[in-house]
């Protein structure tokens, strides 16, 4: 490989080093609680709107498409299939599409041989024990292959 | 609406980090651009900036803070903010303060300086992500361009080599640069074998963080035709943005870019993009996007850019050349300022003034796109001369 030797710089900083403390106390809203409350009870609930016959996640009390008020929650199926993944070192992370559900659900992936990893396949959430459950997305451990 | 012409064009060098502040910066690349124009600032009517997020300098209203360095002191100042689109947006607001007839005369900045966030800028990122749904599972920007950069390859059959070729061509076309942090010569080898940051990409697959700084004059018709016989004329405009939730849209297809695109072509009065289009620099953090915006902007068929580009036809000496500049990948990408030297590489190759950049066949109409926020905004400028 070629080096420019621009590209070493010939700056020298005189730096100044500074940190804020910030912390901040979200609220989940109207439709992301009851998303909250689904994952508590091992589901995955999407907003549907019966205007335009479609289901959204995450949930949303608005429908993007007619942007009139959503009607209600549907649960997605059990099984949902890859869209894409990627990996680094140990971690898989995955993007689950879930059948006649719009948007797709990121997560982690447990999966013990990286070669079978195919997009299309399908694969299935894995939930903590319930107990333990604190109904945000890691209640979701992770996705497995459901094959 | 009035014809906007671009008059003046400047930037810093592009570095990793930069000893001058973001003010600094702003000034040494709005001098340059006015100097071009053979302008002084009492000549500007109204100043634009841009500049992505406020995390990476822990800095809030920056576009207040950067004010004076970019000449912007007791003027009509906006500042402009659509993520990595920023930088080709800045121009589309300048044109409209020009062609709507409130200012004659705007200078349209754009800066970033990534550099002050520890330990890496890559952090700023964290603070763009759904609080709820992806925060607590620690995503990063480089997971989800790795899920899109498969997806496109899954659905199209494409290879990582095919894509390797975009980072060839683009670092070996900086090397024309002077301004460019990362010219280089390689091989899709080099690429293949560098570092895996998070499968598919790999370090050179990959824009480096910068800091740096570019800006424009743009100028009423009869103001411009008084400082140049030569104007460049900016004939469409167009931007698009979609949801923050990139799990909600085709990571396959940018339709927000194509959305974009027709907004500016309906303006130029381009009905075959391809065929009237000559040259153009396409938004490039990532070799893979550059093919993803091409198709996007109706310059390649959708799965097609790859071939357009093995080819050589996205060569400086092709029939369509890409990048011309040495794109984000070889010049670098300070993200406000990357979409402006874009612009500026037009105006520079439109006017024959590209020195050892410039591209083989005649041009008279080239296209700057900028993409970005959560993969969700398309910002194009169509100039003309």
């Amino acid at each position: 490989m070629e080096y420019n030797p621009l590209f070493d710089g010939t700056y020298h900083l005189r730096p100044w080093v500074d940190s804020l403390p910030l912390e901040y106390k979200y609220s989940l809203g109207v439709a992301g609680k009851t998303f909250s409350e689904g994952l508590k009870q091992g589901k995955i609930l999407a907003s549907k709107c019966s205007r335009c016959n479609e289901s959204r996640i995450p949930p949303s009390i608005y429908c993007v498409g007619c942007f009139g008020y959503s009607d209600g929650y549907v649960q997605v199926s059990e099984t949902g299939t890859l869209y894409s993944f990627a990996s680094r070192g140990d971690v898989v992370v995955a993007a689950v599409e879930f059948k006649g559900v719009k948007g797709l659900l990121f997560h982690r992936l447990a999966v013990s041989d990286r070669n079978k990893l195919e997009i299309g396949a399908p694969v299935r959430p894995v939930f903590v024990q319930q107990a333990i459950r604190k109904g945000d997305i890691t209640d979701i451990d992770h996705f497995e292959l459901a094959v | 609406m009035r014809k906007v012409a671009v008059i003046g064009a400047g930037m810093t060098k592009f570095r990793h980090r930069m000893l001058e502040t973001g003010r600094e910066l702003s000034f040494e690349a709005s001098r340059a651009a006015l100097d071009s124009a053979r302008m002084d600032i009492k000549n500007v009517d109204s100043v634009v900036l841009g500049s992505a997020p406020d995390a990476f300098d822990g800095l809030h209203m920056k576009g207040e803070y950067l004010l004076d360095g970019a000449g912007g002191s007791g003027k009509p100042y906006t500042r402009v903010y659509v993520g990595g689109g920023t930088g080709v947006f800045i121009p589309a607001a300048a044109w409209w303060h020009v062609a709507s007839g409130v200012s004659d005369v705007v200078l349209a900045v754009g800066e970033e300086k990534m550099s002050p966030l520890q330990p890496h800028p890559q952090y700023a990122f964290w603070s763009i992500f759904d609080q709820f749904l992806e925060r607590p599972l620690g995503v990063t920007l480089l997971w989800i361009f790795s899920l899109e950069m498969r997806r496109y390859m899954s659905v199209y059959g494409i290879k990582e080599e095919d894509i390797a070729l975009v980072a060839v061509k683009n670092k070996g076309n900086a090397m024309d640069h002077p301004s460019a942090q990362l010219p280089m010569r390689i091989t899709v080898d080099d690429v293949m074998k560098s570092e895996p940051i998070c499968t598919p990409v790999k370090r050179l697959d990959v824009s480096p963080t910068s800091d740096g700084a570019a800006a424009l004059v743009l100028a009423s018709e009869d103001v411009a035709r008084k400082y140049t016989d030569d104007p460049v004329w900016i004939t469409g405009v167009g931007w698009n943005v979609d949801t923050t939730f990139w799990t909600n849209r085709d990571l396959c297809y940018p339709e927000y870019v194509e959305k974009a695109a027709m907004m500016a072509y309906k303006m130029a009065g381009i009905s075959n993009p391809r065929k009237e289009i000559d040259f153009a620099e396409v938004y490039d953090p990532f070799d893979y996007k550059e093919l993803h915006h091409m198709e996007g902007l109706q310059l390649a068929k959708r799965g097609e850019a790859p071939k357009m580009t093995r080819e050589g036809i996205t060569q400086r000496d092709g029939d369509l050349p890409i990048n011309p500049s040495g794109g984000l990948l070889g010049v670098g990408n300070p993200i406000a300022a990357a979409g402006v030297m874009k612009v500026a590489e037009l105006f520079w190759q439109l006017r024959g003034e590209a020195g050892r950049r410039q591209v083989k066949k005649p041009v008279h109409r080239g296209l700057a796109q900028a993409w970005g926020d959560l993969m969700q905004v398309g910002t194009v400028v169509i100039m003309e001369r």
